[in-house]
């Protein structure tokens, strides 16, 4: 991973490692909710085989694999986000020269 | 399967055979019709969709020639039987997307719109540096991105409860035409026996000519529901199409740092 922080931040350790636990990983787990409500694997004979019926089965199926890489990617962004917050928080521990013990929890926080 | 579409279509695989029975009775008892001696003559003109267009006319004696006729719109309706579809799970789909789905989206919008705003984002006071800001102008646009979500959730789920109901409103219409052509067919079959002990051949030419009439409504019910069920799914499918574009075209992700130096 590239080295992109300065390294004068300051900040509030608690604060950064609340906003991953609070923010992005609830955020990253309710797209993952909503990935897996999407209607990937309807048979087409759901959608019977009246005539008309199997355009919209075949837009359907591509409208939900285009949500679903959206979606993905969202977690995956979601991911980043909590990644970028302990990241600065081990920043801002190693520039306070503060104990070994939280950066081995944060590492532990963001291998989670 | 649960849904009434299954008892829809066993009511009208039993009328088709009711109808098919009835016919195959006319038809073994052909003879029958040639010791009537009735003077009564019906014209038939056979919707387009169901059989060739040709107008015939009929002696009572010769009113076996609408049996093809007959035949035709019972293969028609068999066919049209085994289209089938699955409206509960279409429904069921629907409802995890307008239910489930929709919350957990709306949820992390509300989350997020709070707390990446200033007055209540906790890192926003504490967190300081060019990273930090960068960090944060680029959460503030997470929420648009989520939000984002919301419209193809509902579209999709509005599409599948239009096509649960037009797989619904479908199978009304057959079962109904079904029963609608059982019911003529063994009208004809009573009328031609109460002639053939009575004598008279009124009742035969009346109940020919429900056939008749009854052939046409079913045929025109049946084009007029497949023209529905048709529209109904291009429009379905046009919501679809445009939902693609509708999507932002990728999650901007904060820069990541690399823990304290030396780690």
């Amino acid at each position: 991973m590239s080295s992109n922080y300065e390294r004068t931040i300051t900040g509030d350790v608690d604060d950064l490692r609340s906003d991953a636990d609070e923010v992005w990983d609830p955020a990253r787990d309710r797209l993952l909710e909503v990935r897996g409500k999407l209607p990937t694997d309807l048979p087409a004979s759901a959608f019977s085989f009246i005539p008309g019926a199997d355009g919209v089965y075949r837009e359907l199926a591509l409208s939900c694999e285009s949500l679903t890489k959206y979606v993905g990617d969202g977690e995956i962004a979601m991911h980043a986000f909590r990644d970028a917050v302990l990241w600065a928080a081990l920043d801002i521990i190693g520039t306070e020269q503060s104990v070994q013990d939280d950066i081995v929890a944060i590492r532990e926080q963001l291998n989670s | 399967m649960t849904s009434y579409v299954n008892t829809l279509r066993q009511m009208a695989t039993i009328q088709c055979d009711i109808a098919e029975n009835a016919v195959n009775y006319l038809d073994k008892n052909a003879t029958v019709f040639a010791t009537i001696d009735v003077e009564a003559k019906i014209v038939v003109f056979p919707p387009l969709m169901l059989i060739r267009a040709q107008l015939i006319q009929l002696d009572v004696a010769e009113i076996r020639l609408l049996l093809p006729l007959l035949r035709e719109l019972i293969k028609f309706d068999r066919h049209a039987i085994e289209y089938m579809g699955d409206p509960d799970l279409l429904r069921a789909a629907a409802l995890e997307l307008s239910g489930a789905a929709q919350d957990s989206a709306r949820g992390i919008v509300t989350a997020l719109e709070s707390r990446v705003d200033p007055a209540y984002f906790r890192t926003y006071d504490s967190w300081q540096g060019e990273t930090a800001d960068a960090y944060r102008r680029i959460a503030e646009l997470q929420p648009e991105n989520l939000k984002a979500l919301l419209t193809p959730i509902n579209t999709i789920s509005d599409v599948l409860h239009s096509v649960a109901q037009g797989i619904e409103d479908f199978y009304v219409a057959l079962a109904g035409a079904a029963i609608s052509l059982a019911k003529v067919v063994v009208d004809l079959v009573v009328a031609i026996i109460g002639a053939a002990t009575a004598g008279t051949g009124i009742g035969i030419a009346i109940a020919a000519l429900g056939v008749v009439g009854a052939v046409m409504d079913i045929g025109t019910a049946l084009i007029a529901v497949g023209t529905v069920f048709l529209q109904s799914q291009h429009d379905n499918e046009d919501q679809l199409v445009k939902l693609g574009p509708s999507l932002p075209g990728e999650w901007r992700k904060p820069p990541v740092g690399d823990g304290p130096p030396g780690s």
